[in-house]
């Protein structure tokens, strides 16, 4: 046993290079220090690495700049750092030697850091803001110069809705932040900014609303975040991937929105929202299967509107899982299931098809994976060709050469039709995968295969967590909510939050 | 987390899936063939009768707060509660395996009539010890999702049956062989209601233990009637007598049932929903068996102990050669032994509670 132990653990890593980094202050003498920020930067071969030196007139001393090319405002700079540091003159009574004093004085920048240490430099340096170290002080500033270029605001790529806003976040961080206090503005909206302890020391915005939130919640994801040990996490999408308690398993427990509408709505329940640079989306944690099924457009359209689409959507839910498995247990084991008259003509075009049902589904089930993942990568001059590739030779000429039987096509059409209508990606592909699951059970033990499948997974998503929420609550377990699950309610009844998130506050209500 | 946890509504699901399928398997037959068209009074004359000790019983859990195995312990005394726990346990595993069975024979030479039936009930019993293996939670919150669509199924049944022909004078004469009959009957087969003392043991995963008195009573109340009311149909569909031969009549309900000319087999589609519920029946009865059993002997992990039990249950299954013999080991051993055992445990346990009373209270 503890042999077997010996192997499953995991091989410790290297704990030496963490507490390697030792607290370097910066030296009073004017060349050591610039030496040593240059050399932190590699600034012989960095071309991007820029220093500036100048006399600021007031203090009458040496001063230098350094920003990297690209991530700053190179204009706020010259007009608001150099311009008035070697121009202006600070005429007070007041002690001239206090040079922090002076600097906020001249200085017409919103945010100006004072720093003491090499680290601190540097990762100001790294997100784009402007270091100016002066002779003979221990001390640097860092000015707030930042300027990163970004995609201007579009329509979200993947939740398009007919009646609602269209503003989708981009990938920056600050535009996303804004697009969120645009829709809330509310004094306990709060932003919490938690940097990972790795090289690149990426930054996590958490956004919620402090009192509404359940704070086990918050504390729990910022333990995951801290626990995190990888060099650098470009984008949300790979967050998402660190963050979620079981990578294998096919199901999501952290909703990825593109909407800057969906996320209010979500910290308006007491949910966390995940920011971080470059991702033109937000993570949404914790979510139940709800938050899944749901689309922004159920609760913008009118009531009966908004539950028909939700009906639709449940029946593409059923219809995608369930058809092909259908098909090859009605013919192979229910035979009876079907009207007469349909059976018998479903076997008078299957007589020419050489091959079983479970073969037949399975070339066309694959042939249409293979068209939608086609679809996806496909340059966009020749997308067209798709169509005609899809339409014709599946459709059409694989009937004519006895491949399939018709009514494989309309199978495998309102399959992939259905699963298009599932609005969360992750979700449309877990649907896409368990349906060959579903498939087999089917083609072993007919109807008793689907059933067995069926209720094995929706057993699998009661013990479902995300974040310690179970996945299918508010259903079961049962907590009290406004029975925003499968139909929605009228608005004006939906005035209380959903208890399984455990919200400080759980009406609606004003305060 | 405490909110959780199993709430009434889930522990309702459970009975009303576990009791309330027993018309559609080979229960209805062990009634009819001594009632008749009194088969009818059995169930709610049954519910009346056991309704005392029942009462008896969740009382006593509301003031003990403790499950079932640990009341029988705590008040029966170490040796004589390991005993009568152990009886329990083999009384739940022995009629478990054969209702195991049953399932599987009728699955098999109904609707899968080249499989065998070994494959079937492995099949069975792997899919139910999967879901027994999630635990409590897992059961009962799968039972309250898959509840409605199983009722609303049978009720689609009821209101397809009601487009055949039918005749209520088929209920007459109204106590069919007599009323000494009925009540006899009723008695023995009190044991159909058996699982709203059995699921007992479970109280430990609800959130509130007071509230189990409340799921017993009003689930015995809802399986009761809903019970009462099939063997109506059953009735006033086929004639007691030729019931009396017909061992399944909820099978033979689902293949006379038609909707116009285009589907006239529907069977298949109530086999799903029947399945579903099965699936969840004896997923619960597999639990209960090994908490019982852990709970007895104080072992820690339930689910290390599923996996031998639900090996014993197989191989318990494999063992009657037929569904008839089955039915009539099922109903002579376990039916009205399981009847006597409802009398007399509550009474038994409900007059040691005065025994030790002090205790209580200190």
């Amino acid at each position: 046993m503890n042999l077997l132990k010996k192997f499953l653990k995991q091989p410790e890593r290297a704990e030496a290079k963490s507490s390697k980094t030792e607290v370097k202050n910066l030296p009073a003498h004017f060349n050591e220090k610039k030496e040593m920020i240059s050399q932190e930067f590699e600034s012989e071969i960095n071309k991007d690495f820029m220093t500036r030196e100048f006399k600021v007139k007031t203090l009458d001393i040496n001063a230098n700049a350094f920003f990297i090319n690209g991530l700053v405002d190179p204009k706020e700079i010259e007009q608001f750092l150099v311009e008035p540091l070697t121009i202006k003159e600070w005429k007070t009574n007041e002690d001239i030697e206090d040079v922090e004093l002076v600097i906020q004085n001249i200085v017409p920048i919103k945010n100006i850091k004072l720093v003491t240490t090499i680290s601190e430099c540097v990762q100001g340096i790294n997100n784009g803001q402007t270091l100016l170290i002066i002779d003979q002080h221990e001390i640097g500033f860092l000015f707030d110069t930042t300027k990163i270029e970004h995609r201007s605001i579009d329509k979200p790529q993947n939740e398009q809705v007919l009646k609602g806003t269209n503003e989708g976040f981009v990938e920056s961080v600050s535009v996303n932040k804004a697009l969120i206090r645009k829709q809330l503005r509310y004094e306990k909206l709060v932003t919490e900014e938690i940097t990972l302890k790795n090289r690149a020391s990426n930054t996590v915005s958490l956004m919620y609303v402090s009192n509404l939130v359940n704070n086990d919640v918050v504390v729990e994801i910022k333990n995951r975040l801290n626990s995190i040990e990888v060099d650098a996490i470009q984008n949300i999408a790979l967050l998402e991937q660190y963050l979620e308690e079981k990578p294998h398993s096919l199901v999501p427990t952290i909703l990825y929105t593109e909407r800057p509408d969906r996320a209010v709505s979500y910290i308006l329940e007491g949910h966390v929202i995940l920011l971080t640079e470059n991702s033109p989306a937000s993570l949404v944690a914790p979510v139940t299967f709800w938050s899944f099924f749901h689309t922004a457009e159920d609760s913008y359209q009118r009531w009966a509107y908004g539950n028909f689409i939700r009906l639709i959507r449940l029946l593409a839910f059923f219809i995608a899982i369930v058809t092909p498995a259908f098909y090859v247990a009605a013919t192979n084991f229910h035979i009876e299931m079907l009207p007469t008259d349909f059976a018998l003509a479903i076997a008078a075009k299957r007589e020419s098809v050489p091959f079983p049902a479970l073969i037949e589904v399975l070339m066309m089930e694959i042939a249409f994976e293979l068209l939608r993942e086609a679809g996806v990568r496909v340059p966009a001059p020749i997308g067209p060709t798709i169509g005609i590739v899809g339409a014709l030779i599946l459709g059409q000429a694989a009937v004519e050469a006895n491949i399939i039987s018709p009514v494989m096509v309309i199978v495998v059409a309102i399959t992939g039709l259905s699963s298009f209508a599932i609005p969360d990606i992750s979700f449309s592909f877990m649907i896409r995968i368990i349906r060959f699951a579903f498939l087999f059970a089917a083609a072993v033990f007919g109807l008793l295969g689907i059933v067995i499948c069926l209720t094995l997974s929706i057993a699998y998503l009661t013990v479902l967590n995300s974040f310690g929420v179970p996945f299918l609550s508010p259903m079961a377990p049962y907590n009290a909510s406004a029975k925003d699950l499968i139909f929605r309610r009228t608005i004006r009844k939906q005035w209380m939050r959903p208890t399984n998130m455990n919200p400080q506050d759980i009406t609606r209500e004003k305060v | 987390m405490e909110q959780y946890k199993l709430s009434t509504r889930e522990m309702i699901a459970l009975i009303m899936l576990t009791i309330g399928t027993k018309f559609t398997d080979v229960t209805p037959d062990l009634v009819f063939s001594n009632t008749y068209m009194a088969a009818w009074m059995v169930p709610l004359i049954s519910a009346v009768m056991i309704f005392l000790p029942l009462y008896l019983l969740v009382k006593l859990i509301d003031k003990y707060q403790l499950s079932l195995v640990a009341l029988i312990n705590k008040l029966t005394g170490k040796y004589v509660g390991v005993f009568i726990n152990v009886l329990l346990c083999l009384f739940s595993l022995v009629s478990t395996a054969l209702l195991l069975n049953n399932y599987a024979v009728i699955l098999v030479s109904l609707y899968f009539p080249q499989t065998p039936k070994i494959v079937m009930l492995v099949t069975l019993a792997i899919v139910c010890f999967l879901m027994a293996f999630g635990g409590a939670y897992m059961i009962g919150r799968t039972a309250w999702i898959v509840l409605p669509y199983v009722k609303i199924a049978l009720l689609a049944l009821l209101i397809l049956a009601l487009a055949e022909e039918f005749d209520f004078s088929y209920l007459f004469p109204l106590f069919g062989k007599g009323m000494d009959v009925v009540i006899k009957e009723s008695f023995l087969n009190a044991s159909i209601f058996l699982e709203c003392l059995f699921l007992a043991s479970l109280v430990p995963f609800m959130k509130k233990t007071e509230k189990y008195s409340k799921v017993a009573l009003i689930g015995l109340g809802i399986v009761a009637v809903e019970m009462s009311l099939f063997f109506v149909f059953y009735i006033i569909l086929f004639d007691a007598y030729s019931l009396v031969n017909m061992i399944l009549p909820f099978q033979h309900l689902t293949r006379a049932v038609e909707l116009g000319r285009f589907i006239t087999n529907f069977e298949g589609y109530f086999l799903a929903f029947w399945l579903v519920a099965s699936i969840v029946k004896y997923a619960t009865y597999l639990f209960v068996t090994t908490v019982i059993f852990t709970e007895t002997f104080q072992l820690k992990s339930t689910k290390l102990y599923l996996i031998p039990i639900t090996l014993l249950i197989v191989i318990l299954g494999m063992l009657p050669e037929n569904l008839i013999k089955s039915a009539f080991i099922y109903r002579d051993t376990i039916l009205h032994t399981g009847s006597i055992i409802f009398f007399i445990l509550p009474l038994l346990l409900w007059i040691l509670s005065f025994r030790k009373k002090v205790s209580v209270s200190s």
